[in-house]
């Protein structure tokens, strides 16, 4: 297991010094596909660094297994980690073969006849393994940016490193290679067993692929659970949009009712149960927070104007503002089918039955530094 | 460290050797003398560093981003100037208008000696630019075309700012270049802080003038390195993303390529029609000749002398210059910039200070190397230090610093990263270092006379003493001539096609 304990970092900078990690607590379990999803600039790249070895954290911990590879007094250099990294790019060296690139952690010159065939058969296995099979005397220039990436990849996975760090490797792909690349990759490392870091800012790709997320914000991890824990369940208002469509209303907290599990509070949609408690609102306002998919049109539902909508094929998302003269809140609907009303009309929306919304909160230190 | 200790002993010289009397400065300082010589040095350093800016990217532009026909025939000739020291060139000029035009006296004074020094020295910067044009992403100047921009603004908005380095390393090296230039002006009869104090000390026997002067001459070269650093800004060569570039698309001259084809040719015979044809011309007269006495194997002992310090000095000064250069481009910060300025110093000194230091300190303290081959090599790598440092800053600037990061990810120690990483990916500039070491070893004349073991004799001083007869008399000077460029060639050959050398696959 990979764990990060206290990490904290700031650069030096002009005119203010910039806090890149600020107490990160993280845990990855072995084996398992975690993805740190984050904007540009919360300090995710950063973290990668600190994991693999290339940067120093000021203070803070980072252990695998029972090795302390970071702590006040240790440095591991990143060559004695056993952490493979992917990067952006690729980073294919310029001056070596396909098959060079592979085999360039297995060893350097000074091999026997033997080391050495068993190496370009480890480079054979790898590559298959990616599926570029008989690429060995290509150069990187000649791959397209899907076939470097793999090659990469191969490259990492050649020492057999108990970590495998992926910096965002997919985001220079077009999309449908991307979507096919990460879920091959995702098997292949699930296959060998490898534990996987993917940091990224695509809250799809971290929600489809990993098995665990970390959300990021200036630099600390606000939100590690699963994907359906971080969709579902957001930290506060910002995850909440983050990892996906947010609704959010204000709300008051209803009298307690008569389901404690489940309290209600009142909003322009009605009475909604919400999960996971009214937190610190016991007594007055709240927001709720609902997904589009919660909410379905009907007639006897609140009335809202259409203001547009978006076909996407395999659903369509129709935005309403509340109240017949359309002056009411945002609401967004996602509808399954392709039966879309037309912009201008007036329809009923309600919250589909049994659907549960999330009491969320403003990050109130954030808000005061922003 | 070391290093750059090394390179600034000629400048301790020349402040603490008690040559510096506070009146005998003022009083120098003060003549009009002085002032004609400053003003003089600057007009020419000036002059020849903007005509070789024009000239070497206008022909790299010309040859890298136009459809020009016989474009990688033209990519070498262009360069090929870089084999014939400056002093030779000049040479061939005067003795060339003195057997056409003996009464002219164009090509003396400041036009001629700008015209004359550009074109032997213009591929300093043409070379550099072309090797940056063709490291530019091409996507970069699209994308400024899909702004809105013509190719013409796009070029002067992206693609310019990015030749900066290039340009400014290259422009430096020239600028330098003029102000400790002797050989070349002296025949052309242009006097200089430099020429002036050559004869202040083999002449005039004023050393201590001839110090004042240098501090003069190095207080210039020192502006001319604030200069260049405010101009280059940080490096930031680099290039992150793994992509390979790919080829740019070429500007279509249209009807107007066989104009500039013409403007080529034309330049061609003037940088190296004229010296060749010279050089030729002596050649054959001298075999014609009856009474031919030639001293052939004098000739063979110093070809083999200069190939032997221009080895030895490459060897000398890449091994130097490599934590120089890697310093300056992965930990820019003060002391890196110090000590990379610093070798700078001593090369803009003329060769005939460093030399007068060198002599200096080894009759004091390290008397066994006083005129041995060890001290003139130790000498012209301090002379030529900042050639290679400047290289390779360029390959280092292409070995980035991710791929070391992923080296050492896969296990690799950072020695054994640096050998099988950075060393390779920066190799193509070392070499190119070390090259343009070996072919101003080879053209080196000031530094050669004074510090030169008796009995060794190189190309470029045996060439030299054919200038001091009466009668100017190309024949007895052209197979020096010609030795001398063909052992530059060489070397200038190999860093040519380094630099030019681009793989034809996508």
């Amino acid at each position: 297991m990979l764990s990060l304990r206290g990490v904290s970092k700031t650069f030096v900078a002009k005119p203010a010094p910039v806090t890149a990690l600020q107490d990160v607590d993280l845990d990855v379990g072995a084996g398992g596909f975690t993805a740190i999803l984050g904007a540009s600039g919360c300090g995710k790249t950063t973290l990668l660094r600190v994991v693999a070895g290339f940067d120093r954290c000021d203070r803070g911990e980072v252990t695998l297994g029972d090795r302390v590879l970071t702590s006040a007094g240790t440095q591991v250099p990143p060559e004695l980690r056993g952490i493979g990294i992917v990067p952006q790019e690729g980073a294919l060296f310029p001056h070596l073969s396909v098959g060079q690139n592979v085999g360039f952690g297995l060893g350097g010159w000074a091999l026997s006849g033997r080391t050495r065939r068993q190496r370009s058969e480890r480079v054979r296995e790898l590559l298959e393994l990616v599926g570029l099979p008989g690429h060995e005397a290509r150069r990187p220039e000649e791959l397209s940016g899907g076939q470097q990436q793999r090659v990469a990849l191969a490259r990492a996975l050649a020492p057999l490193p108990e970590v495998v760090l992926l910096d965002e490797p997919f985001s220079a792909l077009d999309a449908t290679l991307r979507v096919e690349l990460r879920e091959e990759v995702r098997d292949l490392l699930r296959s060998l067993g490898t534990t996987a870091v993917l940091v990224t800012h695509d809250q799809e790709e971290a929600l489809s692929l990993a098995d665990h997320v970390a959300v990021m914000r200036q630099g600390r991890v606000v939100q590690a659970d699963s994907p359906h824990g971080v969709y579902a369940s957001p930290a506060d208002q910002q995850v909440a949009s983050f990892v996906g469509e947010a609704i959010l209303l204000p709300a008051m907290v209803a009298p307690p009712g008569t389901d404690p599990v489940h309290p209600c509070v009142e909003c322009a949609l009605g009475c909604i149960a919400v999960q996971g408690g009214v937190g610190g609102s016991m007594l007055g306002k709240c927001m709720v927070m609902l997904r589009p998919e919660q909410l379905e049109l009907a007639d006897g539902g609140v009335k809202a104007r259409v203001m547009s909508t978006s076909f996407f094929g395999h659903d369509s998302v129709v935005r309403l503002r509340l109240g017949v003269d359309g002056s009411g809140a945002p609401v967004r609907v996602r509808l399954q089918g392709h039966a879309v009303p037309r912009v201008g009309t007036v329809v009923g929306v309600r919250v589909a039955e049994g659907t549960l919304g999330r009491v969320t909160t403003h990050d109130h230190q954030e808000h005061a530094t922003a | 460290m070391l290093v750059a200790l090394l390179a600034l002993t000629p400048v301790a010289y020349l402040l603490f050797r008690g040559g510096i009397s506070l009146p005998l400065l003022l009083r120098e300082l003060s003549s009009p003398t002085t002032g004609i010589l400053v003003t003089n040095t600057l007009l020419l350093a000036l002059g020849v560093t903007l005509t070789c800016a024009g000239l070497g990217v206008a022909l790299a532009l010309l040859v890298v981003r136009t459809d020009l026909p016989a474009r990688p025939l033209l990519t070498v000739l262009f360069a090929l100037p870089l084999g014939i020291p400056s002093f030779v060139g000049s040479y061939t000029w005067v003795a060339t208008f003195y057997e056409l035009a003996p009464r002219s006296t164009f090509i003396y004074g400041l036009p001629g000696a700008v015209i004359i020094l550009s074109l032997a020295m213009y591929p300093y910067i043409y070379l550099p630019v072309v090797a940056a044009l063709r490291g530019l992403d091409p996507a970069q100047e699209e994308a400024a075309r899909s702004l809105g921009t013509s190719a013409a603004v796009a070029f002067f908005r992206v693609t310019l700012p990015q030749l900066r380095t290039a340009i400014a390393g290259g422009g430096l090296i020239v600028a330098l270049h003029m102000f400790a230039e002797f050989g070349a002006l002296e025949l052309l009869r242009f006097r200089t802080l430099t020429t002036a104090i050559v004869q202040r000390v083999t002449v005039l026997s004023a050393p201590e003038a001839a110090r004042t002067l240098s501090l003069v001459l190095a207080v210039g070269s020192l502006a001319l390195l604030v200069l260049d650093l405010k101009v280059r800004g940080r490096p930031s060569a680099a290039r992150t993303g793994g992509g390979v570039a790919r080829a740019p698309s070429l500007w279509r001259l249209g009807r107007s390529r066989w104009l500039w084809l013409g403007a080529s040719g034309f330049l061609l015979t003037l940088a190296l029609g004229v010296p060749l044809s010279a050089m030729g011309g002596g050649l054959v007269r001298l075999l014609l000749r009856p009474d031919a006495a030639f001293d052939w194997a004098r000739l063979i002992g110093a070809t083999q002398d200069t190939a032997q310090y221009a080895l030895a000095t490459a060897l000398a000064a890449s091994i130097a210059a490599i934590p120089v250069s890697l310093l300056a481009v992965r930990y820019p910060g003060r002391l890196a910039m110090l000590t990379e300025r610093s070798t700078w110093i001593a090369h803009s000194l003329p060769g005939v200070i460093v030399s007068l230091a060198l002599v200096y300190l080894s009759v004091r303290w390290l008397y066994p190397i006083y005129q041995t081959s060890s001290m003139l090599v130790i000498g012209y790598v301090i002379l030529y230090l900042p050639i290679a440092v400047g290289a390779q800053q360029v390959g280092f600037g292409h070995a980035s610093p991710q791929f070391d990061n992923v080296a050492r990810s896969l296990g690799v120690r950072s020695l054994a990263t640096f050998f099988r990483v950075t060393l390779p990916l920066a190799l193509p500039g070392i070499a190119v270092g070390a090259v343009l070491v070996m072919l101003n070893v080879g053209k080196e004349l000031t530094m050669t006379l004074l510090l030169h073991p008796t009995g060794t004799r190189t190309l470029a001083t045996a060439l030299w003493a054919t200038t001091e007869g009466e009668v100017l008399d190309f024949a007895a000077a052209a197979p020096y001539a010609a030795a001398l460029v063909a052992i530059t060639a060489i070397p200038a050959f190999v860093m040519i096609r380094q630099t030019l050398r681009r793989p034809a696959r996508r």
